[in-house]
């Protein structure tokens, strides 16, 4: 097949057929590309001065960085932002908008969900 | 016989009167080129190369009773955004039909890279449809949150351009955090504690905001797509069959399939933080 390299290992992004990332390639950057991209935000936001803002690098500029291909840098920050949580985070975000949900209507404002679901959601 | 040049404010106050009696809570107009922080193929004029003005719309938030439900499910299904973008799309038609100039509403589904297709808060921004927020969505001074929808067009429309006061922080927000070191948002959805959202008011401005957007994206899409990944690759690997049942015919997977299914109405499904923000809250409060 023309997508065999010399050694017989399938090419970059063909290995089912379309473009999926080598998981050893993920593994050694996962963390860094997470660090780089939007997934975890510091003073992005526009209104800020120069110098303090840090807005977050886009996939070109992370692969020039990286040093590596723009493509595989998509795929490894949007497999990474999907594969930070488990299901069972899933789950907890139920029971978190349970609990914010009562204490807001015991209260509003005033009684503000403080971190323990109440104890009818225990 | 040389063309005359309409009056520009004129045609742009017809197109703003009727985005407004047809359902935007917001309608301005922004200058494409102020968009500076878009990557390539994400910038206005990637999509509309002949691109002079950027109309933003805002409108379409639940309505007080959703607000006020003590069934965290019901805001989690009544997304609303789909109406601002269909409203958008009869504005780009009516810019075309009746005045011959290319119009382009948004698409607001997903493009390649798992990114939308353009930064609507920035374009919400530099248009003055609101302001950022410490909690994350585009705030309104009047209305709070808002969905969004954006028409490129080569209407050369006279710009509005950002709003001079931040909707965020509001002086109650200022005040909680004088009193306790924490705002409604920040406190409900405590970065630290597990949450998304963190970051310090001095001088009645935000610094330092901090917020998880793998978290966020988590609780408010948590019946949707990436739910419905985390399931499948639990399924896929799990070996007992019997266990396999169990994840694909339970509540959890059902409900996700659900909401799939009605995805026009459940893309939003986290409004904790918002539903404790002060600003526009008089909407949310009725008899």
């Amino acid at each position: 097949m023309s997508d065999q390299t010399n050694n017989d290992e399938p090419a970059r992004g063909e290995l089912s057929g379309f473009h999926v990332v080598d998981p050893e390639l993920y593994r050694r950057h996962r963390a860094k590309i997470v660090q780089m991209s939007n997934s975890h935000q510091v003073n992005i936001n526009e209104f800020l001065p120069d110098g303090v803002r840090q807005r977050a690098m886009t996939d070109a500029e992370i692969a020039e960085e990286l040093g590596l291909d723009l493509r595989d840098v998509t795929e490894m920050r949007v497999v990474a932002e999907h594969d930070e949580f488990p299901i069972e985070e899933y789950e907890a975000s139920a029971r978190f908008k349970d609990a914010a949900a009562a204490s807001y209507r015991q209260g509003g404002v005033k009684n503000l969900y403080r971190g323990n679901p109440p104890p009818t959601r225990q | 016989m040389s063309e005359v040049e309409p009056d520009w404010d004129e045609v742009k106050a017809d197109i703003i009167s009727r985005a407004l009696s047809r359902g935007a809570a917001v309608a301005r107009v922004g200058d494409p080129a102020a968009l500076t922080d878009a990557a390539p193929g994400q910038r206005p004029v990637d999509l509309l190369p002949q691109v002079k003005s950027m109309i933003v719309l805002g409108g379409s938030a639940p309505r007080a009773g959703e607000w006020n439900s003590p069934r965290a499910e019901v805001l989690e299904t009544v997304g609303t955004a789909d109406r601002m973008s269909a409203l958008g799309s009869t504005l780009a038609r009516q810019i075309e039909d009746g005045l011959g100039y290319y119009a382009l509403n948004v698409p607001t589904s997903t493009d390649e890279g798992d990114k939308p297709f353009l930064d609507f808060q920035a374009a919400a921004i530099v248009a003055g449809a609101g302001t950022p927020s410490l909690a994350g969505p585009v705030l309104h001074p009047e209305h709070g949150f808002l969905y969004l929808t954006v028409i490129l067009t080569s209407l050369p429309l006279p710009v509005d351009g950002p709003l001079e006061q931040p909707a965020c922080p509001a002086p109650e927000c200022v005040e909680m955090y004088d009193e306790k070191g924490r705002t409604p948002c920040t406190s409900v959805c405590d970065i630290d504690d597990g949450g998304c959202l963190g970051g310090e008011i001095q001088e009645g401005l935000v610094i330092g905001r901090r917020y998880d957007a793998n978290r966020c994206r988590e609780r408010v899409y948590h019946y949707w797509i990436p739910g419905y990944q985390a399931v499948m690759e639990r399924a896929l690997s799990e070996p007992d069959a019997e266990k396999r049942k169990m994840l694909l015919y339970g509540s959890y997977f059902t409900k996700t399939m659900w909401s799939i299914t009605y995805s026009n109405v459940s893309q939003g499904q986290c409004f904790e933080c918002v539903k404790v923000c002060p600003v526009g809250s008089a909407q949310r409060e009725l008899k």
